[in-house]
């Protein structure tokens, strides 16, 4: 009761502010958190160790952006340069787009949303005092600290041997540079640390799939009376679609990564061209779990903003099983799509049809939630708080993320387009422009409920027009540069490309100082925020009814759940800053 | 499955353990039911990551199989199918005691669920010693995972296994070593190569016939190979390259025409020229693929130890958890009102012996 420092804590009654026994005090020390068993303290922990990855990714994103601005990366300064000098600039560059990539999309993307908001908010919406299988809960993020530690190794031992080339006898080559993807044959032949990096993201991979098991099995098992299938918020609808291939996609990315090791290890020459292997079988297998993974991001980046979208419109959810059905569509359709990646690799021209076609038809269930958000605000009573601002990012970042995918899934358009920075820029706006925006909504929306404190709207506003300025900044201009020819991952370019690059270079330093102003308003919110009520946003989803921040059990008494979108009860009370229900 | 909210209102107050509640009955749970109920549900989830998992391998092993069936008709007859078949009924039989075991557990005979689960566990042990003997026999003959295997590329696995000078592997230690090997699991349909008596060499494969079959085929003692014999051997042999085969037309991605993607020029040569199996079925050599498809054959063993071996991992899994389940029965913590860790374990295991059953045909049966 007195690790937290609650000042304000007195303004609030108990049942709004929880500054008595909460989840946060219950009990103290590392132990307490480190082997905990409670959801809250989990996502907690997800939270801090996504939010530096994110930190470490977007490091790697700066040193590769601006190494993309300096005179050295125009073709045109190549002649001042050593050769030798510039080899080894080139090798850093690779070095730092893989990192960028791998970092990313193992450690914060496919993680970020499940495991943080997805644990702390997912008991609390069933009403219930934790997921389905507490331990194995624990296990989890136990596996997913394991994996990141691996990987942490790979760039430690890159930075190691970097600075000390004697060590590389004895530990080897560090870092990584074949791209996140570990194409082979270059895999097989790159002299990074192909081996434990591959291995680190097979770890991951099973910390997600224990994920997944506990979300179903708890979304199966745990709702509460009176909560139906269709009366589920549509972030758990969501987290099911997204539980459903972290299930069936992951292990397939396990047995690719397992017979990569194998290759690497023994030889047995499955993937290699050199041992009579079959590269493009790599390509398959690796799409086959990577394109699902694709909207194991975005499917719960949309379910959050289901959730984000009608609370901040007070307005009921328009259309809401049609939401509701395209994320299991979505789900599924995701797992009959991934031969678009390899148009151009010598696949017969009748899988690629058939693969393009099924690509389009992914637009149908997504088109259908946008729509559907649009919906619900006309006429609704917008409140143009943090969230909303990055809900409506979100629409709007999506949709141009989603537009230009189908200039990706046509295979004419297709060929001039592929491997080009027009690809960069679409799956930057699906991946960070959807994901990571969702996910920084949804850390506000959430916050009050985490923290139990509120945080600056101003500061929020500004960070969240910077994150949007710089992000259009840093990589519209891509679209550009990519449709004119400029192929990925070159660490240089001819003269004509100069301009798009210097732009997106700018972008993304505004881009990353918006990212450090939201950073400040967390931790100030944390230090100086005002005590937050139960219930600011006057939503109507179970978490809502418990205390901020929640008790260790959550719930006294389990909340009866009805109509999770029916906000009409919740009437503003502006002696606490909150909405309280009506009949209370 | 959302029946039940009757015992939230007391039970919140006392989330902890104890208190009259059921001991084994976890604080977010209302029911018994509810949490066997989601405990079977999670693991059937889990199983189903299992099944995708070697769904890959499965899918890899089609993809070679389609696109290399000579290979494959080639490399599976020298498995042994009787070891194959004793694994199947001694993992088929522990299945069987499992799903006993799981029933005495509900039935609370504690006697008899000790006693199952020790078979089942046994019949694991049974299983992974049968695997040691299969594996150990392959590896006598050269036919090993990655780069050691007899039939690698020369040139690749010099490189792959830092082999130089005279102790880098030829053509023709190669070639006598595939004719050794040959000889070994090809005798059975007839198959005999004369080889030089410099190449009768264990390492290369070499197994002596019976005793009192060729007498002529003395072997010399492994210790009595050194270094230096074995380049004096290799100079003064003057072996050339395998001969190459009458087919030598490269059918490399084309899918044969013939019954099972057969290359059809094998179908076309003589008959004669060709042993048979016990079945009748035409038993290709060596020299008898195609050119191209011979530096793949040892894809066929790669892809056996993989499938196998990640086999043999969830084998080894499942005897840990069942293991686990059988120290806790010997305390006597399983009882009618609960013993699901029995059941899951169980469901486990049934898993294990799923993809063995069809890994035996898929590796040792199908021609
Ligand atoms: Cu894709």
């Amino acid at each position: 009761m007195t690790s937290i420092p609650t000042p304000h804590a007195n303004d609030l009654p108990e049942s709004q502010h929880n500054s008595g026994d909460n989840y946060l005090n219950h009990s103290r020390g590392f132990a307490s958190w480190a082997f905990t068993v409670d959801h809250k303290r989990i996502g907690i922990m997800y939270g801090i160790s996504i939010c530096t990855f994110l930190l470490l990714g977007g490091i790697f994103a700066l040193i590769l952006r601006t190494m993309l601005a300096l005179p050295i990366a125009n073709i045109e300064n190549h002649a001042n340069y050593d050769p030798a000098y510039l080899k080894h600039w080139m090798d850093v560059y690779n070095h730092m787009f893989t990192l960028h990539g791998a970092v990313m999309v193992f450690l914060f993307i496919i993680p970020g949303i499940p495991a943080v908001l997805g644990n702390f908010v997912l008991p609390l919406m069933l009403g219930a005092k934790d997921v389905a299988f507490p331990k194995l809960n624990l296990a989890s993020f136990h596996i997913f600290v394991i994996g990141s530690l691996i990987l942490a190794w790979v760039l430690l031992k890159g930075v190691l041997v970097a600075m000390f080339p004697g060590l590389a006898q004895y530990i080897g080559y560090g870092g990584l540079e074949t791209g996140w993807t570990f194409y082979t044959p270059y895999s097989m032949d790159s002299n990074s640390a192909v081996v434990e990096a591959t291995f680190g993201a097979f770890v991951l991979g099973f910390s997600s799939i224990l994920t997944g098991v506990n979300f179903i099995a708890s979304m199966h098992m745990l709702r509460p009376k009176g909560m139906s299938w269709f009366r589920m918020p549509l972030f758990l609808w969501a987290l099911y679609g997204t539980a459903i291939i972290q299930l069936l996609a992951t292990p397939v990315l396990a047995i690719t990564l397992l017979l990569l090791i194998a290759e690497r290890a023994f030889r047995v020459g499955i993937f290699d061209p050199n041992l009579g292997g079959d590269p493009i079988l790599y390509q398959h297998f690796f799409w086959f779990y990577s394109h699902p993974a694709v909207y194991i991001m975005v499917l719960p980046a949309m379910g959050v903003i289901s959730e984000l979208v009608t609370a901040h419109s007070r307005k009921h959810i328009f259309g809401y099983s049609f939401i509701a059905y395209s994320s299991i569509a979505i789900a599924l359709l995701g797992f009959f799509v991934w031969g678009h990646h390899m148009f151009t690799s010598g696949q017969s021209p009748m899988a690629n049809a058939v693969f393009s076609l099924l690509t389009f038809s992914v637009s149908i269930p997504s088109a259908i939630k946008v729509f559907n958000w649009l919906s619900t605000m006309y006429r609704g009573e917008i409140h143009l708080r943090t969230p909303m601002l990055y809900v409506l990012s979100f629409i709007l970042l999506f949709a141009i993320g989603g537009l230009t995918g189908l200039f990706l899934g046509a295979l004419a358009t297709d060929i001039h387009l592929h491997d080009t920075y027009f690809i960069v820029a679409h799956f930057h706006y699906v991946m960070m422009g959807s994901t990571l925006i969702a996910f920084l909504g949804g850390m506000y929306h959430w916050w009050p409920k985490m923290t139990g404190k509120m945080y600056s709207e101003k500061v929020g506003a500004i960070a969240c027009a910077m994150v949007f300025v710089g992000f259009n900044l840093t990589f519209f201009i891509q679209f550009i540069a990519g449709s004119q020819g400029m192929p990925r991952r070159y660490a240089s370019y001819i003269d004509d490309y100069q301009i798009y690059h210097h732009i997106s270079t700018g972008g993304a330093f505004v881009l990353g100082s918006g990212l450090f102003l939201v950073l400040f308003n967390w931790i100030h919110s944390l230090l100086k925020g005002a005590p937050a009520p139960a219930n600011p946003w006057g939503a109507n989803t179970l978490e809502w009814q418990c205390s901020s921040p929640p008790p260790h059990d959550n719930f006294t008494d389990t909340p009866a759940a009805g109509d999770p979108y029916d906000m009409t009860e919740w009437q503003y009370d502006e002696s606490i800053k909150g909405y309280v229900k009506a009949n209370d | 499955m959302t029946d039940t909210t009757a015992n939230t209102n007391v039970m919140a107050h006392d989330s902890d353990h104890g208190h009259g509640h059921d001991p084994h009955l976890a604080h977010h749970f209302e029911t018994k039911h509810q949490q066997n109920t989601s405990a079977k549900l999670g693991m059937w989830a889990f199983l189903s990551t299992e099944i995708l998992m070697f769904g890959g391998l499965f899918c890899g092993y089609a993809i070679y199989r389609a696109n290399h069936t000579d290979i494959f008709m080639y490399a599976h007859k020298m498995l042994d199918m009787k070891l194959g078949a004793i694994n199947t009924v001694i993992l088929l039989t522990s299945s069987m005691t499992m799903a006993w075991a799981v029933r005495a557990a509900q039935l609370g005979q504690q006697q008899l669920l000790k006693l199952l689960l020790a078979i089942t566990l046994l019949g694991g042990f049974g299983f992974l010693g049968v695997k040691y003997v299969e594996y150990t026999s392959k590896f006598h003959s050269g036919l090993f995972p990655g780069a050691r295997n007899a039939y690698f590329d020369v040139e690749q696995a010099n490189k792959s296994l830092g082999l130089t000078g005279e102790y880098a592997i030829t053509p023709t230690m190669k070639h006598w070593h595939i004719k050794n090997i040959e000889n070994h699991y090809f005798g059975k349909y007839g198959v005999h190569w004369e080889v030089p008596k410099a190449y009768q060499i264990p390492e290369l494969g070499y197994h002596p016939p019976h005793h009192g079959e060729h007498d002529n085929h003395a072997v010399k003692p492994a210790e009595h190979h050194t270094a230096a014999d074995a380049g004096e051997v290799r100079e003064s042999l003057t072996v050339e390259a395998p001969k190459p085969g009458e087919l030598e037309h490269s059918t490399i991605g084309v899918p044969g025409n013939g019954p099972a993607g057969v290359n059809p020029q094998i179908l076309k040569a003589p008959a004669h020229d060709m042993p048979e199996d016990h079945a009748g079925h035409h038993l290709l050599t060596y020299d008898q693929l195609p050119e191209l498809e011979k530096p793949r054959v040892h894809h066929f063993f790669q892809i056996y130890y993989l499938m196998t071996g990640l086999h043999v991992i969830h084998v080894l899994i499942g005897m840990s958890l069942i293991a686990w389940i059988f120290v806790r029965a010997c305390k006597g913590q399983f009882s009618k009102a609960y013993n699901v860790p029995v059941d899951i374990v169980g469901l486990y295991w049934h898993l294990v012996d799923l993809i063995w059953i069809f890994l035996f045909p898929l590796l040792y049966l199908i021609h």
